[in-house]
C-alpha cells in the first residue's frame, strides 16, 4: 500500500519530468537536424552535415551525423537522470511525511520502518530510471526509423554508468530529508553536493592545475559517449555499494529515532 | 486473553532535562473503556506514543495486548488502532483514498464498516483532506481507526472539533460496536463529561506520574471530600488521595471511609464542616491543582 501511496505522490512529478524530457529531446533533435552543421567525423576531417534526414543516408555524412545525435541523447540521458534523482528526493517519501506531519500516521501502520523506507527508495528509483529511459528509448526509436538498426548500445551503457550517480544523489536526498525531517532540505543537500563537487574540481583543475582523483567521474566525463570495451563493471559496482549506504544509514536513523 | 490490555511499570521518558514520564504505572483492563486524564503536558501523549512504538521509553516497561512495547513490534500495530492528537492525514488525498490506503495494511479491516461509519458521520469522501474542516478531519481519523476492527483503540483526544451531535454518535459507537465486543478503548481527553459518559476506568496523571487509577463507579460511590478546620490537621492518611489547605480549612479527598475519617478528625479536636460525595471533575481538580498536596496512588479497585 505504501508503494501505491508513493506512486500517487510521485506521479505528478514523473509526468512533468517525462513531458519535459521528451519534449526537449524532440525539440533539440528537430533543431539540430533542420540546420546545416560542421562536425568532426572522428577521423580528423570536418564534414558539413546538410539539413534534413538526408544526412543519415549519405555515405560521407552518416557516421558523423549519427554520432552527433548520439552525443545529444547521451547528454540528455545524464541531465534527465540527475534532474529525476533530485526531484524523486523532493517529490515524496519519508522526508515528506515529516513535512506533512504525517509520520505518526505512517509509522503506526503495521509495517517495519525498514520496509517503508526501502519501499520509498524503490519507488523513487523506479521513477528515476523510467525518466532516464526516455532519452534512450527516443534514441532507439530515432535510430531504428532512420538507419533500421539499434546501433552499438552505447546509450544503454551510459544509462548503466549513470545509475550509481543517480542512486547516490537520490540516496543523499532521501537520507538528508529524513535526517533533517524535511524533503526540501534533502533536495537542497543533494544539490549542494553537485555544486560542491563541480566547484571543487573546477577550482583545483583550472586555477591550480591539480589533478583530482579520477574515481568514477573522469570515466564519465572523459569518454562521452562510451564504447563497448570501456564499461568499468568493478568501479560501477563499488559506486552502487556506496550509493546503497545512504538508504541503509537512513534506515538506521529511522529505527533508532523517536518519530514524534 | 490477557487481563490487561495495557500495562506499564515505572515507565519513564526523558527529553533532555525534562522528565516527560516519571515512573508511570498503569493497568488498563482488557475489554474496558479507560479514560486517561491529565493537564496539558502531563505526559498523556508521550505515554500513548511509547505504547504505539513511536517513542522509546528511557526506563521501565510496557506491555500492550500482552506484547512488550518496542518500535518494531508489529504485532501490537496489527491489533491496535491509533488516532493521534493532531489527527495527521495526507492533505493531498481524499478520505476514500485514505480508506483504500489504510485498508491494505490490516487483515481485520472492514470496507463495509468504513462505508457505514462514513455515512453515519456524513464524511465527504471525495473531497481532498486539505479542504476539510477540523471536525471532518477528526471524523476521518476516527473512521480509519474504527473500521480497522482492532482489539485495542488508542485515541488521543479523539473528539476534538466534533459538534455535540457527532460527539454523541462517536461515543455511542465506541461503546456499542467496540466495547460490547470485548475490545478495549483507551483514550485521553480533557473533557471530563465525555469521560464520565463512557469510561469505566480513569487514570489521572500529572508531571508524568499516575496520581489516581480507579473505577469510575468507585469514585462515584466511595470517594468523599471532607472539609475540616482546626489545629494539627493530618497531612495525609491511608485513604487520603489529596490534601489542599485553603487558609483555615483543609480539603481532603478520600478514596473510601470518608465518614470514618471525619469522625477521627473530630476526635482529634477538629471541626468537620462537610463530608460530601465528589464528582470526577472535583477529584481531578483536587489532584492536579498546583497547590494540592497529592499522594500518588496505587490501583484502587
Amino acid at each position: 500500500m505504501y508503494l501505491w501511496k508513493c506512486w500517487l505522490e510521485y506521479r505528478r512529478v514523473a509526468l512533468i519530468l517525462f513531458v519535459m524530457t521528451f519534449g526537449s529531446i524532440c525539440y533539440v533533435d528537430y533543431a539540430v537536424v533542420s540546420q546545416p552543421q560542421l562536425v568532426n567525423n572522428g577521423e580528423g576531417r570536418t564534414v558539413l552535415l546538410e539539413p534534413g534526414l538526408g544526412r543519415f543516408h549519405k555515405q560521407e555524412m552518416q557516421t558523423a551525423a549519427i554520432e552527433e545525435m548520439k552525443s545529444i541523447h547521451c547528454g540528455w540521458l545524464v541531465l534527465a537522470g540527475l534532474l529525476a534523482a533530485i526531484c524523486a528526493g523532493a517529490g515524496g517519501g519519508i522526508g515528506r511525511e515529516y513535512d506533512g506531519k504525517t509520520s505518526e500516521l505512517l509509522f503506526t501502520r503495521p509495517r517495519s520502518r525498514r520496509s517503508l523506507l526501502w519501499m520509498n527508495w524503490l519507488s523513487g528509483m523506479l521513477i528515476l530510471e523510467a525518466i532516464s529511459l526516455v532519452p534512450l528509448v527516443t534514441w532507439l526509436a530515432f535510430r531504428l526509423a532512420v538507419t533500421h538498426s539499434i546501433g552499438d548500445g552505447a546509450l544503454f551503457q551510459t544509462l548503466l554508468m549513470w545509475l550509481p550517480i543517480n542512486m547516490l544523489l537520490f540516496g543523499i536526498s532521501l537520507c538528508s530529508g529524513v535526517r533533517l525531517r524535511s524533503a526540501p532540505a534533502g533536495t537542497v543537500c543533494s544539490l549542494a553536493v553537485i555544486f560542491w563537487y563541480g566547484v571543487t574540481v573546477t577550482v583545483l583543475r583550472a586555477h591550480f592545475g591539480l589533478q583530482t582523483p579520477g574515481w568514477w567521474f573522469d570515466k564519465l566525463y572523459g569518454q562521452f559517449p562510451y564504447g563497448h570495451s570501456q564499461f568499468p563493471l568493478g568501479i560501477c559496482s563499488l559506486w552502487i555499494a556506496i550509493a546503497l549506504l545512504f538508504p541503509y544509514v537512513t534506515q538506521k536513523v529511522l529505527e533508532l529515532r523517536d518519530i514524534a | 486473553m490477557n487481563e490487561f490490555a495495557i500495562e506499564t511499570e515505572a515507565l519513564a521518558k526523558r527529553y533532555g532535562e525534562v522528565n516527560a514520564l516519571d515512573g508511570l504505572t498503569l493497568k488498563a483492563p482488557a475489554g474496558s473503556v479507560y479514560g486517561f486524564l491529565g493537564r496539558n503536558g502531563a505526559g498523556k501523549s508521550t505515554t500513548l506514543k511509547i505504547l504505539l512504538g513511536l517513542a522509546r521509553a528511557t526506563g521501565g516497561s510496557a506491555k500492550v495486548l500482552g506484547e512488550t512495547v518496542h518500535p518494531e513490534n508489529l504485532a501490537i500495530l496489527e491489533r491496535t488502532a491509533y488516532v493521534g492528537e493532531n489527527k495527521p492525514l495526507y492533505e493531498g488525498r481524499t478520505p476514500a483514498e485514505l480508506v483504500r490506503f489504510n485498508g491494505g495494511f490490516y487483515k481485520t479491516w472492514s470496507d463495509e464498516a468504513a462505508k457505514r461509519y462514513s455515512e453515519m458521520l456524513d464524511i465527504p469522501m471525495e473531497r481532498k483532506i486539505k479542504t476539510l474542516s477540523k471536525g471532518n478531519r477528526t471524523k476521518v481519523s476516527l473512521l480509519l481507526a474504527l473500521a480497522q476492527g482492532a482489539e485495542l483503540l488508542v485515541l488521543d483526544e479523539p473528539t476534538s472539533g466534533l459538534d455535540p451531535v457527532y460527539l454523541d454518535e462517536i461515543l455511542r459507537t465506541l461503546v456499542e460496536d467496540h466495547v460490547s465486543e470485548g475490545r478495549t478503548v483507551f483514550f485521553s481527553s480533557h473533557d471530563l463529561s465525555e469521560v464520565e459518559q463512557i469510561a469505566e476506568w480513569v487514570g489521572i496523571i500529572d508531571k508524568g506520574k499516575m496520581l489516581l487509577e480507579a473505577r469510575l463507579d468507585d469514585i462515584r460511590e466511595h470517594f468523599r471530600m471532607v472539609i475540616a478546620s482546626g489545629n494539627g490537621l493530618p497531612e495525609g492518611g491511608t485513604d487520603v488521595v489529596s490534601v489542599r489547605r485553603d487558609k483555615d480549612f483543609c480539603h481532603y479527598v478520600l478514596s473510601r471511609e470518608g465518614a470514618g475519617f471525619a469522625a477521627k478528625l473530630e476526635q482529634q479536636g477538629a471541626i468537620v464542616l462537610e463530608t460530601k460525595p465528589i464528582s470526577l471533575r472535583e477529584v481531578f481538580l483536587a489532584l492536579v491543582r498546583k497547590e494540592a498536596g497529592n499522594v500518588p496512588m496505587e490501583v484502587l479497585a
